[in-house]
């Protein structure tokens, strides 16, 4: 496999494991076996980290080790947090409630009863799962346009979540911000932008007002494959690592910068890689398995609150609906996507906690229909609520104030 | 570059924004400053903040590479998590590189939240043509910012002008530009403790036939321009709005009102600058009642060459501002 094959192009049959297709070598690194409550076997440390490891650790050689670098598959990443069944089943509700939120809006979008650029999250559930079972309420959470999911795994309240998405007054932003621009800072929720890459240096001042402020706090700053060809991503990941900063990046691997497959857009195959250039560790992990992404969030997030600094988190995923609603992916093979949709993330980890015995069927089934009615109540809930009234036009430009009233002109 | 001689109780502007940024530092914890070699020895690239990391620390008066997203970023993330985050951004013209920050995100965030999260950051920035640094190094860039809603953009002309609109804006709680520009950073002047607040100008000379409306160091200009006059020539007012966003517009058509023959002067190129929007709302604002057109006195439609000479010709000099005067104050006559 050369250094610039899809990641996913290398899939041995359609029965592997999602965790198979994504790490080459599957000695070690396949998906964590039944019951594993950690996830450290689908954890691989990237250069920085495993800078003091030999290289060709008995077979675990693949491409990575030809650039140089050296890993070891079976590396713990260290000592992961075990999840209770509780937490188990709060993580799978989480992506469930994901899921069942994407599909109403995209039902009411098709429908025409609900207007908005979507960008759906499906596919990338258990990646925001995941490190939302690492984080704390008053941990800083920065994402993106395609954030619904990450919206959620913090905690923000579905009623006003909604409410932004369809412009509604009683929105997060007053309808004001609208689905790109969802803020809960009582969820730790400070920024959901809507340009590329823009959230990282962000999410390192949040980190900065944290680490002054001494309490333990983290930023983790979600963003794509293809934002980190963007300037600010290297900025910001220079600046975390001379400071120190008790930053998360989380990189949501979804295979595709917009239109543009990640092999296209950049020659490194892990994102992972790149931290390598700011000495700071970048972990590669099966993103579509919840307990992965906990593991290593839970890692990085342990280093962040130490003082250790910064680390970048791979999270391999797939974006299962394309960019924006209506995206009709082209340019996506179908095999690959046919492929994708065997390891979607909310079917598997259900698929793992009835083996596990965590959930029964039933219990399982109850769930997806708990969440299934509780956000299309707050659909309907929502649908009914008044837009932002015109006297909210002028208000929130600038904070109310005699002097600053005559900016506004009109 | 050393600052000009001084009067009893007169400093420089560079010493009082240190003064500024120093009494800001000690009255507030949250105060935190960052940008390129902003801290000891060299305190800025200009000195402005010198002395500032030795007497609060490194982490407080902060470095930082050569990352001008990173710098705006970090400001804007650093305000969001309870700070009073004060940026450098060592010239002006190197905005281009996180307008995205300032413009999309500062300027927006409170709005797009629905007020949840206001930005309160001031982003410091040094400026000025006349200096032969070339056009990469002198071009006043204002009218990209006060097109956009949200930000508010400050020009001091005086040192006590500048220390108290400083004050102002790490006191407001939007984000706000602060324009230093270069060659006035060595003029002296007195220091009043009166507070300045933000969109509210200043008459700094009054007169009674045409209103220069300008800002920053052409206020000085104007002033020279008006005292040069003969006591037979127009009596002419000069008008320091000090903050263009907010716009102190009642000042602005009072004056304007008042005179009834209005000049706007500033160092940026005429062609979409700031002037345009003063000439349009005093233009809107009192069509019947002017005597001749606003005229607007800039600098030309070109990049700030750098042969001193030809320098001297983009920018706006005292004959073109008394021509301008001479052709508002003789309209139709």
């Amino acid at each position: 496999m050369g250094p610039s094959a899809p990641i996913l192009s290398s899939s041995p049959t359609s029965q592997a494991t999602y965790s198979s297709l994504v790490a080459p070598n599957p000695k070690g690194a396949g998906d964590p076996k039944p019951g594993s409550r950690t996830a450290s076997t689908s954890v691989r440390p990237s250069a920085a980290r495993s800078g003091s490891h030999t290289a060709g650790v008995g077979d675990a050689v693949d491409e990575d080790d030809r650039h140089g670098r050296s890993l070891r598959p079976d590396d713990k990443i260290g000592a992961v947090a075990p999840l209770d069944d509780d937490s188990l089943r709060s993580i799978y509700r989480t992506m469930a409630l994901v899921a069942a939120c994407d599909e109403a809006l995209r039902a009411a979008i098709s429908a025409g009863t609900v207007t908005m650029a979507y960008y759906s999250p499906r596919g990338q559930e258990a990646t925001a799962a995941g490190f939302g079972a690492a984080l704390d309420v008053d941990d800083y959470l920065v994402t993106t346009y395609r954030g619904l999911h990450d919206q959620i795994a913090k905690g923000v309240p579905l009623r006003p979540l909604l409410a932004e998405m369809l412009g509604r007054g009683a929105g997060t932003g007053k309808g004001k911000g609208g689905p790109m621009h969802v803020v809960w800072p009582d969820a730790g929720l400070m920024l959901t932008t809507g340009v590329v890459g823009s959230g990282l240096p962000i999410a390192c001042g949040l980190a900065w007002a944290a680490q002054r402020d001494g309490g333990g706090r983290v930023a983790l700053v979600s963003f794509g494959d293809g934002a980190t060809n963007i300037g600010a991503f290297h900025e910001a990941c220079n600046l975390a690592a001379v400071w120190r900063l008790p930053v998360v990046f989380l990189c949501q691997n979804n295979r595709y910068g917009e239109h543009t497959a990640f092999s296209d857009h950049q020659r490194t195959t892990r994102v992972a890689d790149r931290a390598a250039a700011y000495a700071m560790p970048g972990l590669t992990v099966d993103g579509n398995d919840p307990l992965a992404v906990h593991a290593a969030v839970h890692e990085a997030v342990a280093r962040a609150r130490a003082g250790e600094g910064p680390t970048l988190v791979e999270a391999l995923t797939y974006r299962l609906y394309g960019h924006v609603f209506g995206d009709r992916m082209a340019y996506v093979p179908p095999d690959e996507l046919a492929r994708a949709w065997t390891e979607e993330p909310v079917g598997r980890f259900r698929r793992r906690l009835l083996e596990t015995a965590v959930l029964t069927d039933d219990a399982a089934d109850a769930v997806e229909q708990e969440c299934a009615r509780l956000v299309a109540d707050t659909l309907d809930e929502v649908l009914a609520l008044p837009e932002p009234g015109p006297e909210e036009l002028l208000t929130d430009v600038v904070s109310s104030g005699p002097a600053t009233a005559r900016s506004t002109g009109g | 570059m050393a600052d000009a001689p001084a009067g009893p109780g007169e400093v420089s502007v560079r010493a009082a924004l240190t003064r500024a940024l120093d009494e800001a530092l000690g009255a507030d914890e949250r105060v935190v400053l960052l940008g390129e070699d902003i801290a000891d020895p060299g305190g800025g690239v200009f000195g402005v903040t010198r002395g500032l990391s030795t007497k609060y620390g490194a982490d407080r008066v902060r470095d930082t590479p050569i990352s001008e997203q990173a710098i705006v970023g970090a400001a804007v993330g650093a305000a969001l998590g309870g700070l009073r985050p004060v940026a450098e951004i060592m010239f002006m013209d190197f905005l281009g590189l996180c307008l995205d920050q300032l413009a999309n995100h500062a300027a927006k965030l409170r709005y797009m939240s629905g007020g949840r999260t206001p930005v309160p950051m001031v982003l410091r920035t040094a400026v000025g043509g006349g200096l032969q640094v070339g056009a990469q190094h002198s071009q006043m860039l204002e009218g990209w910012l006060t097109h956009v809603p949200g930000l508010n953009v400050v020009v001091p002309s005086t040192a006590s002008d500048a220390r108290g609109l400083l004050h102002a804006c790490v006191a407001d709680d939007d984000p706000c530009v602060f324009i230093e520009q270069v060659p006035l950073l060595v003029r002296r002047g007195p220091l009043g403790d009166a507070p300045v607040a933000l969109g509210v100008a200043d008459i700094k000379r009054p007169g009674a036939d045409v209103t220069v409306v300008t800002y920053g160091r052409q206020v000085h200009e104007a002033v020279a321009v008006a005292e040069s006059l003969s006591p037979a020539g127009p009596d002419v007012e000069v008008l320091d709005l000090r903050t263009l966003s907010p716009l102190d517009t009642e000042a602005v058509l009072g004056s304007v009102g008042r005179t009834r023959r209005c000049v706007v002067l500033h160092e940026a190129v005429v062609t979409g600058g700031f002037g345009a929007e003063l000439a349009a709302l005093i233009s809107e604002a009192l069509f019947g009642r002017l005597l001749a057109p606003v005229l607007r006195v800039g600098a030309v439609s070109a990049p700030l060459p750098y042969a001193k000479g030809l320098e001297s010709l983009a920018l706006p000099g005292p004959s073109r501002l008394l021509a301008a005067i001479g052709r508002v104050t003789s309209w139709g006559g």
